[in-house]
């Protein structure tokens, strides 16, 4: 496990909660810092001592307050320390979900895991621990990895109105290609459409092409 | 005639006074009035009266924002051209004009000085002593006062008052100023010589008449020799006509050599005059011949001087025009800025109002939306945690689910509130937020997403077009139970429109489903579009935005 940690968190109570879990996953030096510019001194120290941290836990905001600060976000911290310990860990503990804010951190900044506060955090900060300890993986809650997946929106154009328009002008899906050479529409190929086609019931939820057609008249699109 | 000569001096020291400041102001600064004067000055000492008129004239008009001495010194320029091209009038004119600027300037015994010639030229003899004694009065130099008493005595002169010329002059003679003065000594005692002669007291005026011409003869000027040959000349007319037509003779050839015209009529007057001449009907014919051409010149000069006074003048109005064209456009330009700054205070102000009233919509929504999601189960998980025991495992969690719904809610509100970041990433945004209400259940199908190109919308409508999506995905994941949502993107001639339509439950209550949309109609506003939907019990919800490109 991870002998040297540092937790960069201006919330007592959340450094009291992370504190037990950090216990628990028995890392024998812990230190807390309340300031991302007390946070990159530490690790400067830890370089110099030639005892590095291995691991920092950050917080992404930071709240001002009566003391001027280099450093005020967690994004900024972070840069500031890859830049003198490329080889450290980062495990991001934040309240927030914005997909593109956690997706940025990891593919701009690298992190190596991200935990959003919450009811099961601890736990998951736990889990997040021992995978970066374990592996190079990174990790991130299964309630928000879709958004490292790029997930694909279902998406549709004129060309799935235009094929459901005629099969709801009664064009059979097996003279669809006849029609569409026709009209000029291409692409116009008997698999194609046949591919559209159950694409549209799939996207649309529907049983049959009747009522993939319905549904669509339903909501206005035809 | 010989008025003139004596009145010379005067203006030649004057002259060479100015000289002197001249280089000092010409050190100090050499804007377009310094250049002018010095032209002005430079024509003057060659000789050239006119374009030294011209150069006077115009710094004249464009220096009227100069120190008054300035302006008074050009003013003293155009007054000695004045007086050389003999326009009395002028002369009086520019001078009184001068003095009405200031009379409290170093320069007053000049203008008055000039005012007594002005005067004097104009015979109005009164007048033209008091300036004189004016002059007197402000001069500060000792010879200054001399040469001006000598003036007044030339006026005495020529009104045939010889005794008060004599009175004049006998004085003036006692200073010690004269010893070191010789040009202007021996034009004092010629002056006085002369009087005593036409006084009757012939053996008082000989040895004046003759020390002067003899100093005269030694400075070897023949300007001021010829003075003193005619007054001897005129002197010895009747007790020896031989020798005055010797000095009319002599007067003559001086007068010859300085091509004074004037003079050399005068000569020949003399010369016409004395009865030992046996050429006299010559020296007549001679005597027309050149006072003819003296009379053409001199109209000539005139009427080129009067031409030159004129287009000055011209130029003046001219320039006054423009000056008053151009206060007029300055004017204009003013008023034009004010005008666009009120207008531009006015469209802040209007903004201002528009975003104060914005801003207090949100607070209060933010406030409303707080009370009623968040206070109530806070009071609630209050309450449960007053009266149960949280040691009983059951309990406890779910005294902690309550908890963390409140948490979960109170996360949704940041989130709906934050930032939304309007560059570049913003259709990323856009579809990462329309895919966090894309689930297992409700599957959100977009149509011609890429229709829209929204870099070339403004911030303020990407943040609108933004937070009305996130409201009505909002609204639709709360109470609409879709399993179907179709957001389709067109792009019109004019506008942009996005349509969405659900397969929800809709509703039949139009009016409850407006105030619920109220926020998204406010929104549309700001931007000048529209938004318009249509909903009926169990057929779905379907919502028009249409937004100006």
């Amino acid at each position: 496990m991870f002998t040297k940690v540092l937790l960069a968190e201006d919330l007592d109570s959340i450094n009291i909660a992370v504190a037990t879990t950090l216990d628990e996953v028995n890392i024998e030096e812990v230190e807390y810092v309340k300031y991302c510019d007390d946070a990159l001194l530490k690790i400067k120290k830890g370089i110099q001592d030639n005892a590095p941290y291995q691991l920092l836990i950050t917080d992404l905001s930071f709240k001002e307050d009566f003391r001027p600060n280099q450093l005020n976000s967690g994004e900024a911290l972070i840069a500031a320390v890859q830049e003198i310990q490329p080889n450290i860990k980062i495990i991001v503990f934040s309240v927030d979900e914005k997909p593109t804010r956690i997706k940025s951190l990891f593919e701009n900044l690298h992190i190596n895991a991200f935990v959003l506060k919450g009811r099961n955090s601890l736990p998951e900060l736990k889990k997040a621990i021992k995978k970066v300890f374990e592996s190079n993986q990174n990790y991130i809650a299964p309630n928000l990895s879709y958004i490292l997946q790029d997930k694909i929106l279902y998406k549709i154009d004129n060309y799935d109105i235009q094929l459901i328009q005629q099969l709801a002008n009664g064009v059979a899906q097996d003279k669809m290609d006849a029609k569409f050479k026709e009209l000029g529409i291409e692409p116009n190929s008997k698999s194609t459409i046949e591919k559209r086609i159950s694409k549209l019931k799939d996207y649309f939820k529907a049983n049959n092409t009747v009522h993939l057609i319905a549904i669509v008249k339903d909501l206005g699109l035809i | 005639m010989t008025n003139h000569i004596k009145h010379f001096p005067i203006l030649l020291l004057l002259i060479l006074c100015f000289s002197c400041n001249k280089e000092k102001i010409n050190n100090s600064e050499s804007d377009e009035f310094q250049e002018l004067k010095l032209k002005g000055h430079t024509s003057y000492t060659n000789g050239n009266y006119d374009s030294s008129y011209v150069y006077f004239n115009k710094a004249q008009t464009i220096g009227q924002s100069k120190p008054v001495e300035e302006q008074i010194y050009v003013s003293l320029f155009l007054s000695y051209i004045y007086n050389i091209q003999s326009d009395f009038n002028g002369l009086e004119e520019e001078v009184t004009n001068a003095l009405a600027l200031s009379n409290e300037t170093k320069y007053n015994s000049h203008l008055y000085n000039f005012l007594g010639i002005a005067y004097e030229e104009k015979h109005d003899y009164k007048a033209a002593i008091e300036n004189y004694n004016l002059a007197s009065k402000y001069s500060s130099s000792e010879l200054e006062i001399l040469i001006i008493q000598n003036n007044i005595a030339v006026i005495q002169l020529e009104q045939k008052e010889y005794n008060k010329a004599i009175e004049t002059l006998t004085p003036v003679l006692k200073s010690d100023t004269l010893v070191h003065a010789k040009k202007e000594y021996a034009k004092i005692i010629d002056n006085l010589g002369y009087a005593y002669f036409k006084n009757g007291n012939l053996e008082k005026a000989k040895p004046l008449l003759y020390e002067s011409l003899k100093i005269r003869d030694s400075l070897g000027d023949n300007y001021e020799k010829i003075a003193s040959q005619m007054h001897l000349s005129n002197f010895h007319l009747k007790d020896n006509p031989t020798l005055s037509q010797e000095f009319a003779k002599k007067a003559l050839l001086a007068a010859t050599a300085v091509n004074s015209a004037d003079d050399k009529l005068e000569a020949l007057d003399l010369m016409i005059k004395n009865p030992t001449n046996k050429e006299a009907f010559k020296d007549f014919e001679r005597y027309l011949n050149i006072n003819d051409s003296v009379t053409k010149a001199r109209q000539t000069a005139k009427n080129e001087f009067s031409k030159i006074k004129y287009d000055s003048k011209i130029a003046l109005e001219k320039n006054e025009k423009l000056e008053v064209e151009k206060e007029f456009i300055t004017y204009l330009f003013l008023a034009f800025g004010a005008i666009t700054i009120l207008i531009f205070f006015l469209i802040r102000s209007k903004n201002k109002r528009r975003l104060q009233k914005s801003t207090y919509e949100t607070e209060t929504r933010i406030s409303k939306q707080l009370h009623d999601e968040l206070a109530n189960d806070v009071y609630n998980t209050m309450t449960y945690a007053e009266t149960q025991d949280l040691s009983d495992e059951n309990k406890k969690e779910n005294f902690l689910n309550q908890i963390e719904t409140i948490y979960n809610r109170t996360r949704n509100i940041s989130l709906e509130n934050s930032e939304i970041d309007t560059g570049k990433n913003f259709k990323e945004n856009l579809s990462n937020l329309i895919s966090s209400y894309d689930t297992d259940q409700t599957n959100i199908i977009l149509k011609n997403f890429d229709a829209i190109d929204w870099n070339t919308i403004k911030k303020n409508t990407k943040i609108t077009i933004h937070r009305i999506l996130q409201e009505l995905l909002i609204n639709m994941k709360k109470h609409s139970q879709s399993s179907l949502v179709v957001l389709g993107f067109e792009s019109k001639n004019k506008t942009y429109e996005i349509n969405y339509s659900d397969n929800g439950i809709g509703s039949s209550d139009k009016i409850h489903f407006k105030n619920g949309l109220l926020n998204v109609e406010n929104r549309i506003k700001t931007i000048k579009g529209t938004f318009t939907f249509e909903t009926e019990s169990q057929k779905g919800f379907k919502a028009k935005i249409v937004f100006p490109k």
